[in-house]
């Protein structure tokens, strides 16, 4: 399995070779490339995940390693659905080197393939961490969409352009997507922790830098819908909100240990 | 006093109060939580410090008041934004078709991009109403009260949430097999089985009760487990954790009579008050086979000194082994007991707050995903209206470019 994960790595990385290749020549033929190389690698990668899954009899989701790979394999996710969405080769280039550094993350952790805990044990699993996979996802792929946006504004696009209000609004749709699976995160973990802990809320780290999370985002979405803004600043307002994204996915269980350090 | 209540239900103040929500919510997570923890601050920071910051209650920034205050300046705030938003969407649902219908063209169209245009909102479901010599096309009109119904979850999770996190009163309590554990109201929780599926518990464990209510009334047997708490009376039980006690069972000759000691350390059980057995502790040991001096298996095991005729002799006893000293039959029990979590609670406040729960989602799935729809086509082109355009215009627009880039090839 340690292989085929390796695999996966290489098979990222060389679409994301391919695709800055084929932008650094301007050639159209490594950009084609790299699209099949990267539906090859999420094909693996799909497959993987189910392999992972019938080997350790459960949903691979519960550690850090098997979360990382799930949330590679959700970013991935994302830019599929993008492109069917949208005609834009760009979007190649700014999620997939995303995908590539969470897999390398992944690497790097512990592929141990223990059973569950006990307080894993639960119909909520699936659901809580299923539903965070999704979240973060969305929030990476916002993220990049809102780093293309500020790239191009730099390099003098209009912001007023058609494509250019249509980069804005697929990152807030993405982050509405992600805001409401994080809102089923932090609900459904409220639930099951009032099952195995005895308290719907206990201020673990975890939950706080969720909760922090779901509040950067609420901002978002309140200054979009409510007070209209959009452009350059909400780009950004994407990008910096990144980093707290993956805090709260990797920092939390490294740095601030809690009820939720699971491995 | 309307600055007042403008500034408490504006957005700027709700956001303001978020950013030091999460503010303060990260400091709680970079320092350490909990009046344990004093001593930490005591040891880390001078004495000045040390005083203002135990006057902060940073050790316990979730309980201080300037939180609570701040939670309850947001609940206002929804309270307020709700209240001010539901006003808004009535007002504005009242003749917003005719208001659309009046509305200047955005964009002028052909005859035939006009009819593919309605076949196309046809085809989205949109309904039709003709207003004189006008189209309005509209869906989705419940997805305007989205964002209220999101706010007035909001405001109940949050209700319901402090109600469920300050009511119950909680416990932790653990016993042996066979032991009745009396709680003050005078409930009692009988232990009759528990089992691991492991000797470290990191499987699966699970515990067998029987809950009597001061009143008399009875659970039957009960069966809880990590995740599988059960509820009785004001009382939910959770399976919270295992420890290691020793418990022996024992059986009296002379008297007839078997009883149940759960073991302390140095107890000394005995009929006659000089043979018996004393108890030092739970111990690993190692049971090696005959061709296998080097390996065998390692077991928790009782470490005893059995006491008779004089002579003391050490000894380590297994689970479901039996030995008999001074006229009494010792059969030594499953080492480890089980802990629960016991709290009182509040079943409605739970229901309720799980139905607000869902209200959320679903409310936060109908701001996001139901965008109304209203879009005014007359004879020469079309607008889009309702409080949510952008997305029928993104579409709008992504169309004609479409169809128009067709036409020009």
């Amino acid at each position: 399995m340690r292989a085929l994960f390796l695999a996966l790595i290489v098979l990222c990385g060389l679409a994301v070779a391919l695709c800055f290749a084929g932008l650094a020549f301007k050639k159209e033929k490594p950009g084609k490339a790299s699209w099949y190389v990267f539906l090859a690698y999420f094909a693996a990668h799909s497959l993987f995940l189910v392999l992972w899954g019938f080997t350790v009899k459960r949903l691979p989701l519960s550690n850090q390693f098997e979360f990382a790979s799930a949330f590679a394999w959700g970013v991935a996710l994302m830019l599929l659905v993008l492109r069917s969405r949208l005609k834009a080769d760009w979007l190649n280039a700014v999620i997939m080197p995303a995908a590539l550094l969470i897999l390398t993350y992944a690497a790097l952790q512990n592929m141990s393939t223990g059973d569950l805990m006990p307080a894993l044990r639960s119909a909520w699993f699936g659901i809580h961490i299923g539903s965070a996979v999704f979240a973060y996802s969305a929030f990476v792929a916002a993220g990049c969409i809102g780093l293309r946006y500020a790239l191009q504004v730099k390099r003098g696009a209009e912001e007023k352009d058609r494509q250019m209000r249509q980069l804005d609004y697929l990152s807030y749709r993405l982050v509405a997507f992600g805001f409401l699976f994080l809102t089923v995160v932090i609900l459904s973990g409220a639930i099951w922790a009032e099952d195995a802990w005895g308290s719907f809320w206990a201020w673990d780290p975890k939950e706080v830098w969720a909760l922090i999370t779901w509040i950067i985002y609420a901002v978002y979405l309140h200054l979009r819908l409510r007070q209209g803004r959009s452009g350059l600043k909400m780009a950004w307002f994407l990008i910096v909100a990144v980093p707290v994204v993956l805090f709260t996915f990797a920092g939390v269980n490294t740095l601030l240990p809690g009820m939720h350090s699971y491995g | 006093m309307n600055k007042l209540m403008k500034t408490l239900r504006s957005m700027r103040f709700g956001i303001l109060l978020l950013i030091l929500i999460a503010a303060l919510s990260v400091v709680g997570t970079l320092l350490p939580q909990g009046r344990q923890f004093l001593p930490w601050y005591a040891q880390r920071y001078a004495q000045g410090v040390y005083h203002i910051l135990y006057q902060l209650k940073i050790y316990d920034i979730y309980h201080s008041w300037y939180f609570q205050l701040l939670v309850a300046l947001l609940c206002l705030n929804l309270s307020l934004c709700s209240w001010t938003r539901l006003q808004a969407v009535r007002k504005g649902r009242l003749g917003e078709r005719e208001r659309a219908a009046a509305l200047p063209d955005r964009e002028m169209l052909s005859p035939r991009e006009l009819e593919e245009l309605r076949g196309k909102l046809r085809a989205l479901h949109c309904r039709e109403e003709r207003i004189g010599e006008t189209s309005v096309f509209f869906k989705n009109g419940f997805g305007r009260y989205g964002s209220f119904l999101t706010h007035l979850a909001l405001l109940l999770t949050v209700i319901l949430g402090a109600a469920a996190l300050t009511l119950p009163s909680e416990q932790e309590l653990g016993g042996v097999v066979g032991e009745t554990l009396k709680l003050k109201d005078g409930t009692a929780i009988t232990v009759e089985d528990f089992t691991m599926t492991d000797p470290e518990g990191g499987l699966d464990y699970a515990s067998k009760l029987r809950i009597c209510l001061p009143d008399g009334r009875e659970s039957g047997e009960r069966e809880i487990r990590v995740n599988h708490p059960t509820g009785f009376g004001k009382y939910k039980i959770y399976q919270w954790s295992w420890g290691l006690r020793g418990s022996v069972e024992v059986w009296d000759e002379y008297n007839q009579e078997t009883r149940v000691f759960p073991l302390e350390e140095m107890s000394f059980i005995t009929a006659d008050g000089v043979n018996g057995v004393e108890y030092i502790g739970v111990a690993e040991a190692t049971h090696r086979g005959e061709d296998d001096p080097e390996g065998g298996t390692t077991y928790t095991a009782y470490q005893i000194y059995v006491v008779e005729d004089g002579t003391t002799e050490m000894r380590f006893m297994g689970s479901g082994e039996s030995l008999e000293a001074g006229g009494l039959h010792f059969t030594f029990r499953y080492p480890y007991y089980p802990i629960f979590l016991i709290k009182e609670m509040s079943p409605t406040v739970n229901a309720l707050l799980i139905a607000v729960f869902a209200l959320l989602v679903l409310a936060l799935a109908v701001t996001f995903f139901f965008n109304p729809v209203l879009v005014k086509v007359d004879g020469e082109g079309c607008a889009v209206a309702g409080p949510r355009p952008e997305y029928m215009r993104m579409l709008l627009s992504s169309w004609l470019e479409t169809e128009r880039g067709e036409e020009e090839t």
